[in-house]
């Protein structure tokens, strides 16, 4: 198989079998949620940073004038599957792919939280963009961020990989 | 990646937004028919209409009753991968020349390809779940997960799958790259 082949099937694979996981039920109560939960929280209190008072209740970060509820879909969950299977479906070590997985995430999980914060400061004061950026723009990003990374990340594979030449 | 495929890559993002968000009226419209003929080679008789409206498409069945309301999909929440498709092609995919011009097309076609397939999914999952006792009578549980499934899992990561699949297919790997002109080299005389 070529690998370019190859790595569409692993990476087809991967984002078929992490979709499956997080959306079982007890997966989606137990891991998902409480973690969509945290998110929630960080966000109310970024926004308590920025002098919005806002109170957090599970999901949801309610204020005066604006109230969010992050969901699947708004937990950065999505990019963070897109980059799992591309790094696991590039050839690479192991330690190296599981560097980038926890460095990667955690520059996504930051990326996300911009996400949140802006929205709701967005949904508050300029409502006409909140549907815009909710649904496009700022999913869009977060993927592009997430593929930024990777092919960041798989360019100094290859050249880690290449022989060095005879001097 | 470099600046110069950030700067295209920006570029691809801010072309890909104005477009999806201009052009999306008419793009949905021809999203809207090409599933209505993929009904029409499913269904015996034709009952399913997909009526475009804005960035809507509204869902009338000839065998519906008159006085019941329209389901009504929101079809831009299908199609805005065309955005992650357009900034990935212009960053980091094939040369925007007319030698490349066939990955190009073929890539956006694939990607019309599968927001036809979203629309039918969604449609689908329409039938299977949303229509109360009918739905019940017309369709098993195995229909049920499947086009829900399907659904779903377009909405929650399909939709960049899709995208990312897609660039990655289009773009050219090292052994197509063009290699660079070489510079004329004085001799010295």
């Amino acid at each position: 198989m070529k690998p370019r082949t190859r790595f569409l099937v692993v990476f087809a694979a991967i984002i078929v079998s992490l979709y499956v996981i997080v959306a079982i039920r007890p997966v989606n109560d137990r891991v998902v949620e409480p973690f969509t939960g945290l998110i929630a929280k960080a966000t109310g209190g970024l926004l308590r940073l920025t002098g919005e008072q806002v109170e957090v209740r599970g999901v949801e970060v309610r204020g005066p004038g604006a109230s969010i509820a992050i969901e699947n879909g708004c937990n950065g969950l999505e990019a963070i599957i897109v980059l799992a299977a591309a790094v696991c479906a590039f050839p690479a070590p192991w330690r190296s792919r599981l560097t980038a997985l926890v460095v990667g995430s955690i520059g996504l999980q930051l990326l996300n939280l911009v996400r949140t914060t802006s929205l709701y400061l967005f949904l508050k004061y300029r409502p006409s963009l909140f549907e815009v950026l909710h649904t496009s723009v700022w999913q869009t990003i977060l993927v592009v961020a997430a593929v930024i990374f990777f092919l960041v990340w798989s360019s100094r594979q290859r050249v880690s990989v290449e022989p060095k030449s005879a001097a | 990646m470099n600046r110069n495929q950030l700067l295209k890559g920006s570029v691809g993002f801010a072309l890909g937004l104005v477009l999806w968000l201009a052009a999306g009226p008419a793009y949905h419209s021809i999203v809207a028919t090409a599933t209505q003929q993929v009904f029409r080679l499913a269904e015996n008789p034709n009952v399913t209409q997909l009526q475009p409206s804005g960035n809507d498409v509204i869902l009338n069945r000839t065998d519906f009753d008159s006085r019941s309301p329209r389901p009504q999909i929101p079809v831009r929440d299908l199609t805005f991968n065309v955005i992650l498709l357009l900034t990935l092609l212009a960053a980091a995919g094939p040369p925007l020349r007319l030698r490349y011009g066939g990955r190009w097309i073929t890539a956006l076609f694939a990607l019309f390809a599968v927001h036809v397939a979203a629309l039918t999914a969604k449609v689908m999952t329409l039938y299977v779940l949303r229509l109360g006792a009918w739905s019940q009578a017309n369709y098993g549980s195995v229909a049920r997960n499947f086009w829900s499934g399907a659904d779903h899992f377009y909405r929650f990561i399909g939709i960049y799958a899709a995208a990312f699949v897609i660039w990655w297919i289009a773009r050219l790997d090292d052994t197509e790259k063009e290699p660079k002109p070489a510079r004329n080299r004085r001799r010295k005389g």
